[in-house]
């Protein structure tokens, strides 16, 4: 996977940090620790983080809210994300998704789009990076445990946490997908579901 | 008139020992089984089984609901299909408060997995609606 620029990667961080994500609290911890130590590198990135901070202001508006202007801005671009060719669509969903932290609001949001066909799920494996990067992804949409997939994110390294959180989103998207159109049985999303339902 | 003080005591008696008869309830390792029950459990017989178990230890809701969940799988197929396509319906809804009234209707009828996935649907559904 193709790293991010640096105004970018903080500007990911500061935004995973105040969705609550722990790992990107952590990590904006440990720049500023090391900053006030005289590391050259984690001074630059705490400018930077500072600096996008005082861009960007969070815009919460109570306890329940936790959105920011920028979490709007993506959820109303995939929103309307209706690419019909795949590989603009794969793109798009990747530079979107895997920065939203509720992969179940995000895979709402896909479910109502173009299908995941397979050709479409290929066009996106394939952006995700190397023969190890499409792997996970594969297996993070075909998943049905989430539990499975959180012990991934928490085990693998912070970089493959978006294809993680990617290949959870357009998984779910592709089980909502498949039950509304009755192409898939109610067992792909939770196999207790299914026996309950008499599969 | 009567003498109140016996009658007294010996009701106490009566309430103390028709207590210690009653059935202790809910106990956490209770709670796990019943929990893991629901959970996993899927032999119709074994559902049968327990709620006789719980039913003997006075949780009569518990009991009930593994009886509902027992049924659950000698639903004739007609009646399977119509459940199938509610639920397909519902996972297409729009709208939060339709998906969770269905939500609690499969509740009710001991389908308390399909309940979770159609609620866990309806809160992304209302976060999506609120982005």
């Amino acid at each position: 996977m193709s790293k991010l620029p640096l105004p970018e990667a903080v500007s990911s961080l500061v935004e995973r940090a105040r969705l609550g994500d722990q790992n990107a609290m952590g990590m904006l911890s440990m720049v500023k620790q090391s900053a006030d130590k005289g590391d050259a590198k984690a001074k630059k990135t705490l400018t930077l983080t500072m600096s996008d901070i005082e861009k960007h202001p969070s815009m919460r508006t109570g306890t329940s809210n936790f959105r920011t202007a920028q979490t709007g801005k993506f959820y109303a671009a995939l929103r309307t994300l209706k690419q019909p060719d795949h590989a603009v669509f794969a793109g798009e969903v990747t530079k979107l998704a895997p920065r939203m932290n509720d992969v179940s609001v995000v895979a709402v949001l896909l479910a109502d789009g173009p299908m995941f066909s397979t050709a479409r799920l290929q066009a996106i494996a394939k952006t995700q990076g190397g023969p190890k990067e499409q792997k996970l992804f594969a297996y993070c949409v075909m998943s049905i445990s989430p539990r499975a997939v959180n012990y991934l994110a928490k085990k693998l390294p912070p970089e493959k946490t978006p294809i993680i959180k990617l290949g959870r989103s357009v998984g779910l998207a592709r089980q909502l997908q498949g039950i509304r159109s009755r192409r898939l049985p109610f067992s792909a999303m939770s196999p207790m579901m299914g026996w309950e339902l008499g599969e | 008139m009567l003498p109140l003080i016996p009658i007294a005591f010996v009701s106490l008696g009566g309430l103390a020992w028709w207590k210690s008869r009653k059935p202790h309830g809910m106990t956490p390792q209770r709670k796990q089984i019943y929990e893991a029950a629901l959970a996993t459990l899927k032999s119709p017989e074994k559902l049968r089984t327990l709620a006789n178990a719980f039913e003997k230890e006075g949780l009569k809701d518990e009991a009930t609901m593994l009886r509902k969940r027992a049924l659950l799988r000698e639903m004739p197929p007609e009646q399977r299909e119509r459940r199938q396509a509610i639920m397909a319906k519902a996972f297409k809804s729009k709208d939060p408060a339709k998906v969770e009234k269905i939500a609690k209707a499969f509740e009710k009828e001991g389908a308390t997995g399909a309940a979770k996935n159609l609620r866990n649907y309806g809160k992304a559904l209302s976060k999506s609606k609120a982005a």
